[in-house]
């Protein structure tokens, strides 16, 4: 017990004091930094769950500061970007506590699907250069698991499929149909159909739902696209109950670094497929 | 010279392997040890202490080497080889034991050992075993340990 | 309560839980496998073969970048650097300054490190690093992430002339295997290091 709250004594003094002893120090000492930033996202689960120590160290089940709740919430409090504005502190200590809480703690587990990789990318289309966002989520195979890609979002494609309603949100608004006697004039009314080309997906049935990934992998096998850069790379996490939130990797000089949360929402269950739609498709997501 | 003088031996490395007695494997260890796999039972071997010298003393030598004596260095090499069947002659590294199972790191051959430690400016090795051809004269493989 | 009975009420339930779509739940379905990947004692050694192979990378990079390295010397040490990597490995290189990651195959990299030929190259390690845990590939290999920190000084005579102080994530592939020795089985770990990222820091 005596080294447990040693332990923890240090962790919080080297969070709270370092920022002010470290001021202006040459880059050598700027281990400190490096210490504290949290270096991969392995890094910030393991923090998250408390599974490791300050320094990286794993601990195991054995180990008495194992998931410890005052170990989680030291280290949660520094998982925030400080310097974001969106997450007001009333907010954040009510994720800590709802995630520390001893009667039912919320761990996190990479090796779920229900945690997805942004990854924003440079694509040439028909000559041009554009930006592209690629989502990804774990996929168990065979003993092992990787990366899928789970959905694109690609503006040359969302263009052509303005008239689809993604969110379901939009009021009814009159639009061209095949009328409901068409099969008895053989459907001749087709041709007229497919010359209104900027109005076609509303031919389609409800359930249609356009697949960008389709449409993105055909492309890159007729050779119209090609895949140039990566820009940015975020994850959304959807693991702990009622809630959402971004993780970033943000690099600066200073105690709170690394990978940190950069967005937190309340967001009840039945809500987040709503929420994951919008990230997915909505274009004030997306850099066009 | 003779590489295997029985009255200077002094690191004696018995190699014991016998499957069939399992049961008797209950000790776990981490450090590697007395037994080498690679070199089997059948080829017990008393290492011999002015061989295992020698052989550190070049490790050594290359760890120090001047990069930029590539005459020299050859000549070292040359030196060295004379101790082996041939340049290819395969290196193995000891890890641990597991389970009674020992875990090695991917096997090199001498020459790319030699070059490793005057590229690396290291010799964190030392020779656990050797085992020598048919004349007793030349390494045939050779077992190494992190010191 | 007959068998049939059963089916139906278990049919009913599936009827009325299963979604049209599929959509983010937290049933089990979504859960994979939970046991460790490797015994973490093993993982210890493996992680320090890691390391190693790591240091001897930097050791190679700084006789490649060095113009006193004779050329046909550069080229043997490019082949020693390149026997540590996986095959179609890449370097991508962020600067603080530009947005996107610059990729070049491992053996460009190499090549051009060499062109740059300074005097003398420099390269302090910070002594702290992360490890990542390892994870298993779908082809029983396993793959992990070391980052490092490390401050590279390239110079000419007495001078700096380019310095940078960057963050490396590299990738390392580690797998068991068993390689026969006049017909004894022999286990062996074969660690290679794959994709790198280097990121400039602000430290």
């Amino acid at each position: 017990m005596k080294r447990r709250s040693t332990f923890l004594i240090i962790v919080v003094a080297l969070m709270c004091f370092s920022e002010a002893i470290a001021q202006g120090v040459s880059y050598l000492d700027g281990n400190e930094f490096v210490l504290a930033e949290t270096k991969q996202v392995n890094q910030f689960f393991r923090r998250f769950n408390g599974e490791e120590d300050y320094d990286g160290t794993r601990f195991y089940s054995s180990d008495s500061l194992f998931r410890s709740p005052l170990l989680r919430q030291v280290y949660l409090s520094n998982l925030f970007d400080k310097l974001s504005n969106n997450m007001p502190d009333s907010m954040k200590n009510s994720f800590i506590f709802n995630v520390t809480d001893s009667y039912n703690p919320k761990f996190l587990n990479h090796r779920r699907n229900d945690w997805y990789a942004q990854v924003d990318v440079m694509i040439s289309y028909e000559k041009q250069e554009h930006p592209c966002t690629l989502f990804l989520k774990m996929e168990r195979e065979n003993k092992g698991t990787k990366w899928v890609l789970a959905n694109v979002y690609f503006q040359p494609f969302t263009y052509h499929f303005k008239g689809v309603d993604f969110f379901g949100t939009e009021p009814y608004k009159p639009g061209p149909y095949l009328h409901p006697k068409s099969h008895e004039i053989k459907f001749v009314n087709l041709k007229k159909a497919f010359g209104k080309l900027d109005e076609i997906e509303k031919y389609a049935a409800n359930e249609f739902n356009p697949d960008f990934l389709t449409l993105f992998i055909y492309e890159l096998k007729r050779g119209n696209a090609k895949f140039l850069d990566i820009k940015n790379v975020k994850f959304h996490f959807f693991q702990v109950d009622n809630w959402y939130f971004e993780l970033s990797s943000l690099s600066r000089k200073s105690m709170n670094s690394g990978w940190l949360i950069t967005d937190l929402m309340r967001v009840a269950e039945k809500d987040k497929e709503i929420l994951r739609k919008y990230i997915f498709f909505h274009e004030n997501n997306h850099a066009n | 010279m003779s590489l295997f003088t029985y009255r200077t031996a002094v690191y004696i490395l018995v190699l014991l392997f016998i499957f069939s007695c399992k049961s008797s494997q209950t000790a776990k260890s981490d450090e590697v040890d007395e037994e080498p796999q690679v070199i089997r039972s059948s080829d017990i071997i008393l290492v011999d202490k002015e061989l295992k010298d020698t052989l550190e003393g070049y490790f050594k030598l290359f760890a120090k080497m001047d990069l930029a004596d590539i005459e020299g260095r050859d000549a070292k090499m040359a030196e060295v080889f004379e101790y082996f069947s041939s340049p290819d002659t395969p290196v193995f590294f000891a890890l641990y034991n597991s389970d009674g199972e020992k875990y090695y790191d991917k096997p090199v051959t001498i020459s790319k050992y030699l070059h490793y430690l005057r590229d690396t400016r290291q010799a964190p090795h030392i020779i656990q075993a050797v085992k020598l051809d048919e004349s007793q004269t030349k390494i045939t493989k050779i077992e190494l340990a992190v010191k | 309560m007959t068998y049939k009975a059963l089916f139906c009420l278990y049919f009913v339930f599936v009827f009325f839980t299963t979604p049209d779509k599929p959509c983010i739940g937290q049933s089990s379905a979504d859960y994979f496998e939970e046991e460790e990947p490797i015994d973490p004692e093993q993982k210890l050694k493996v992680d320090s073969m890691a390391m190693e192979k790591i240091r001897d990378l930097s050791k190679y990079i700084a006789i490649i970048g060095s113009k006193s390295t004779p050329f046909s010397e550069a080229n043997r040490v490019v082949s020693r650097a390149l026997e540590l990597f996986a095959e179609g490995s890449v370097i991508g290189v962020s600067s603080l300054d530009k947005e996107e990651v610059k990729q070049y195959e491992i053996k460009k990299y190499f090549e051009r490190l060499m062109a740059l030929s300074y005097d003398k190259v420099k390269i302090q390690w910070f002594d702290i690093q992360y490890i990542s845990d390892l994870e298993m590939t779908p082809d029983g290999k396993y793959v992990g992430v070391v980052t490092i920190y490390q401050k590279f000084e390239g110079l000419q005579g007495d001078a700096l002339i380019y310095k940078d102080v960057t963050k490396k994530d590299i990738t390392i592939y580690v797998e068991r295997k068993i390689m026969q020795v006049e017909g004894t089985h022999v286990n062996f770990w074969d660690v290679l290091l794959g994709d790198i990222v280097v990121s400039e820091t602000v430290l």
